[in-house]
């Protein structure tokens, strides 16, 4: 009959019951002596009326017990089934779980009111039909990436809440971990899964809400829900006909700063801003989207450190996008010069009906200049016959393209030169982003303990081999427990004439920047084609990375290039000579320039943790200078203190963990008192701007835990379980009221 | 209980109202000393009684030759010889006769300490009208006797009697009743001064055997108003005075059937009293002695002057 209680714990109050009789067993020893002298009568009388006594005092004391039990099982809630013998005394009431979508696109604005407008209007339809005097209650989940529970008790609430709401969240919406978490809420609050009676999701019915590429987002959540008895109501608040369930929306779905090579820099936040050459015009890829159905032309420009460029006109097919290339000089802020450091690009359309997507902010880093420091270890008269002849050509090219503009200052010693500097100590390796010793023979453990440290503390020591290089010797200096190798050097191996047959390179890590031109299809036989007719084999130690190998069967692929952190720097090893001697990369251009170059590039590592981050990710910051009176603008405008310390970092700079979560897209920026600034750019999931929408139909085709709002009228209203502490409140009044009136009856017959 | 204070029944005040009145009794009693009091043998004694019918060796010196000289007829006069009042004082000192409450009239005073005061009352009376008068004390049986006598030596005898009188012990008034009467050397009345809270049955049988012995018995109840409205609250454990077992009772909830039982009680007494023409006065403790025993008096002097008019 009773189907289960909302708070089982509450009726262990039934205990309490024996309260009543406690108080009765206390009294009946509290007998207060007296002396009597007329005991015939007391006794026949105490016989005449003890049994009766006995009789009512019992039953009054059951009816102070009944009382108290009966209380605390109506506070436990009991609830019966609506159709059950008991069906009669329940009231009917609804339980409301709202899921709000609270995603980005929801702010999308066809006319005067926008999809989220809409959606908060019928939430708070659906809650105000609710009736609080029949215990009707709401829970309302507010759906982004994650859902937050906004109210889980009276309609009221649900409504004070609802009203404080102004815009929905910037991030995408996540149905697998609604479910989940509402799903967990319903296990931990003890509640039958049969108090529910409706799960209500409102939403614009975008089509990434419910399908991925591997087809209905979370399915196994849904197949709870079925278990459970459950469904889901959908109610799409934005259109979802034939006309309108393709909106037209144009977004900016990546930007990206590109190499000179026209390659795209990784700009995720982990691997920190793309560096871009400073003094030439950087160029940017940006990638337009439109989820209309016709193409659409659109004005799209770049702000770099909020300063508009001249804009381009583009036409987005329809259901299709489009990628640009723009150019932009990374000027001061006064605009006269080019300026080193961080800065602010963002990607801007004309405003559409979804302004959120409009625009993409990236943070790109522009080094002051890469200095490279070439050790050459054969230096000849001729540029030609010289070790580093070919690399110096490629790394200060002539002519004014971004590859001549590749910021690369390079200083060049003779091997000898370089000891003498290095033993007079007039030589800083602190300023240098690459070392490169080029064949040479004579490793000097001074020096070399200099290189250490630059390596450990952020730069790049490359090492290319030739005849001067000694295996032995090297692995004796630079290996062991130096660890500026990262692999042991074996012997010389190859053709001695070039009639004799080579070697060609096979790319192991096509993904790795430094061979990321070579990736490209169309570019990567000026690696794999090159002949190398002489190397020497290596053995790479634990935590290498083989970015390249030789396909010599004799060797089993010997490794051609290899590189290994080391510090906060790492080390390089390119097995065979830079210069003619031993292959032909020095004599292709095509092959040589994009592969010192991305080296080089390589070894910029912008200071600090990343700048480019996702949503919902921790907003970090390293500072060359000690950060006073930091302060944090959100995207916005707003601003908060960041009472934090900073801690100081090897290398002189000052780290601030954990600022703050960037929850919204846009800009942040740390601003101190002495005006430096760094900025972080969160872009919006381009999911968001996909605005193809699902029709109810198909929505209610992915599974059956999905209903129709139109379906929940056919339900029966009375099978649903109702609550019985209503009549049970009543019975207690009626328990009390007998109580009093008996106790009256008893007190006044004996006065009587 | 015993009584918190022992008093003097010598209250002068109390004495003065009981001054003017006669105690009168209702029957010629015999009596050895000359005095107001009508002894049951018809004598030569100066107040004429009756006439009758003249009966062969009747003194001629009472034939009444008025009436024989208007119709020839010989009727002789009888005369009532008169003679002092004998009583007898019975106090029931057993354990229920020590319950007092503070309803009394006299703070602390027990049913014993009033019947005491009203055992040396009429004990003042009767010696003041030079009638002789006694005491005994009982429980189950008769404890202490103070043989009739009068004069200052037996008011002293009786006060001290009073004064050392303790309660405790049951009650079996049946049997002291009996006892008294064949301890009663003549004709006498019998003051009988207790709670008669006790089985009704041997109580009357004891005094029948007085009024068959041609006393005349007084039944005067000395109760406490709480054994009459068991006015009590609250859970009580009931001590019996007189020894037996206790009992726990929800007073409340005892009271009205209580009542029934001692109202079924004191209409039986009344009953059988009436039956066998014996007064009876209940006195409540929180009335005066002299309110209570002035108002019996006044009652019996006044019945006794109508029934004596009637004779003449």
């Amino acid at each position: 009959m009773i189907a289960g209680l909302v708070h089982p714990l509450l009726a262990l109050g039934a205990l309490l019951a024996a309260v009543p009789l406690i108080i009765h067993l206390f009294n009946r020893r509290r007998h207060k002596p007296l002396d009597w002298a007329a005991m015939r009568f007391a006794q026949a009388a105490w016989k005449k009326i003890r049994r009766r006594t006995r009789f009512e005092n019992l039953f009054l004391l059951l009816l102070r017990m009944a009382a108290v039990a009966v209380l605390a099982f109506a506070l436990a809630r009991p609830f019966t089934s609506g159709s059950g013998p008991l069906g009669g005394l329940t009231e009917e009431h609804q339980d409301l779980v709202l899921l709000l979508d609270g995603s980005a696109s929801m702010s999308y604005r066809p006319g005067l009111d926008s999809v989220w407008e809409r959606a908060l209007e019928r939430a708070v339809a659906r809650i105000e039909d609710l009736d609080a005097d029949s215990g009707d209650r709401v829970r309302l989940y507010l759906v982004g990436d994650h859902p937050r529970l906004l109210s889980d008790r009276s309609p009221a609430e649900a409504l004070a809440m609802l009203s404080t709401l102004e815009d929905p969240f910037d991030e995408p919406f996540d149905l697998s971990a609604a479910l989940t978490r509402l799903l967990e809420d319903l296990d931990e609050k003890g509640e039958s899964p049969n108090a529910v009676t409706e799960l209500v999701l409102i939403t614009d019915a975008q089509r990434g809400n419910f399908l991925d590429q591997r087809g209905t987002r979370a399915n196994k959540e849904l197949e709870a829900l079925v278990e459970r008895g459950l469904e889901l109501i959908v109610e799409p608040v934005a259109a979802t006909d034939r006309f309108t369930r393709r909106p037209s929306n144009l977004s900016v779905a990546g930007l990206w700063a590109l190499d000179p090579f026209g390659e795209a820099l990784d700009d995720s936040g982990a691997l920190g801003a793309a560096p871009v050459p400073r003094s030439a015009d950087a160029s940017f890829l940006v990638r337009i989207e439109n989820s209309g159905s016709r193409p659409r032309d659109v004005r799209v420009a770049l702000e770099v450190d909020g300063e508009r460029r001249p804009a381009r006109r583009v036409e987005v097919p329809g259901a299709g996008h489009i990628e640009v290339r723009l150019d932009a000089r990374l000027t001061s802020p006064e605009g006269a010069a080019e300026s080193s450091g961080f800065h602010r690009v963002e990607a801007v359309l004309e405003a559409d009906s979804l302004t959120i997507d409009d625009r993409r902010p990236l943070v790109v880093f522009a080094p002051e200049s890469i200095e490279v420091l070439l050790v050459d270890g054969d230096p000849a008269a001729d540029l030609v016959e010289d070790e580093v002849g070919y690399l110096l050509a490629a790394l200060e090219p002539e002519g004014d393209d971004a590859l001549s503009a590749g910021g690369f200052q390079v200083t060049t010693y003779t091997a000898d030169e370089f000891a003498a500097r290095m033993a007079r100590k007039e030589l800083d390796l602190g300023r240098f982003a690459v070392v490169w010793l080029a064949n040479v023979e004579a490793l000097s453990p001074e020096w070399i303990s200099e290189v250490e440290i630059a390596v450990t503390a952020g730069a790049t020591l490359v090492v290319s081999v030739g005849d001067r290089v000694v295996p032995g010797r090297y692995e004796e200096r630079l290996g062991g427990e130096i660890g500026l190798l990262p692999a042991r050097l074996g012997e010389r191996r190859g053709t001695t004439g070039r009639r004799g047959g080579y070697s060609r390179a096979r790319i192991e890590r096509p993904d790795h920047p430094a061979l990321a031109f070579f990736a490209d299809e169309r570019y990567e036989i000026y690696f794999t084609e090159v002949p190398v007719y002489e190397y020497l084999t290596s053995t790479p130690l634990e935590g290498a990375r083989v970015l390249a190998r030789l396909d010599d069967a004799a060797t089993a692929g010997s490794p051609l290039l290899v590189e290994r952190d080391h510090g906060r720097g790492r080390t390089v090893l390119w097995t065979t000579s830079i210069d003619d001697d031993w292959s032909r990369f020095a004599e292709s251009p095509t092959s040589l320039i994009p592969l010192v170059h991305e080296l080089c590039h390589g070894a910029v590592q912008p200071p600090g943790p990343g700048r480019n981050l996702l949503l919902g990710s921790a907003i970090s910051a390293e500072l060359e200078a000690f950060p006073e009176a930091p302060m944090l603008l959100r995207p916005g405008g707003s601003a908060t203190a960041v009472n934090q310390d900073a801690e100081a970092q090897p290398g002189g700079t000052w780290r601030l963990e954990e600022l703050a979560k960037a929850d919204r897209v846009g800009f942040w920026r740390l601003r101190t008192r002495a005006g430096s600034e760094a900025a972080f750019a969160v872009g919006l999931d381009p999911r968001e701007g996909r605005l193809e929408r699902l029709e109810l139909g198909e929505i209610l085709n992915l599974s059956p835990a999905f209903v129709a709002a139109s379906e929940e009228a056919t339900a029966d209203p009375t099978s649903g379980d109702g609550e019985l502490w209503r009549p049970l409140i009543a019975l207690v009044l009626m328990l009390l009221i007998g109580e009093s009136l008996w106790a009256r009856r008893l007190t006044r017959g004996e006065a009587a | 209980m015993a009584s918190k204070e022992k008093r003097s029944p010598f209250d002068p005040a109390i004495l003065d109202r009981l001054a003017g009145l006669d105690f009168v009794a209702r029957t010629v009693v015999e009596g050895f000393l000359a005095g107001g009091h009508r002894s049951p043998r018809k004598g030569s004694s100066p107040e004429f009684a009756q006439h009758r019918e003249y009966a062969p060796g009747d003194d001629l010196r009472h034939v009444d030759w008025r009436i024989f000289a208007k119709s020839q007829r010989l009727v002789v006069k009888e005369y009532i010889e008169e003679s002092n009042l004998v009583a007898n004082i019975a106090l029931d000192t057993s354990g229920s006769m020590g319950f007092g409450s503070d309803t009394a009239k006299s703070t602390g005073w027990t049913k014993l300490d009033y019947g005491r005061w009203v055992a040396a009352a009429l004990g003042h009376l009767i010696l003041g009208q030079r009638d002789t008068v006694g005491l005994v004390e009982f429980d189950t049986a008769i404890k202490n006797t103070l043989p009739p006598g009068g004069g200052a030596p037996q008011r002293h005898a009786l006060i001290e009697l009073l004064e050392a009188a303790t309660p405790g012990g049951e009650t079996a008034e049946g049997p002291c009743f009996r006892d008294l009467s064949r301890q009663m050397s003549g004709r006498g009345i019998a003051i009988l001064i207790s709670d008669f809270l006790g089985d009704l049955g041997p109580m009357f049988q004891g005094l029948e055997a007085l009024v068959a012995g041609g006393h005349e018995p007084i039944l005067l109840q000395v109760l406490d108003r709480r054994e009459l409205d068991f006015d009590y609250e609250g859970y009580l454990r009931l001590e019996d005075l007189e020894g037996g077992a206790p009992l726990k009772v929800d007073a409340r909830v005892l009271a009205e059937a209580y009542r029934e039982e001692v109202e079924a009680h004191q209409a039986a007494l009344a009953r059988h009293a009436a039956a066998l023409s014996l007064d009876l006065v209940t006195m409540v403790t929180d009335t005066g002695v002299d309110t209570a025993l002035a108002a019996y008096l006044a009652r019996r002097a006044a019945r006794i002057s109508r029934h004596a008019g009637g004779l003449s």
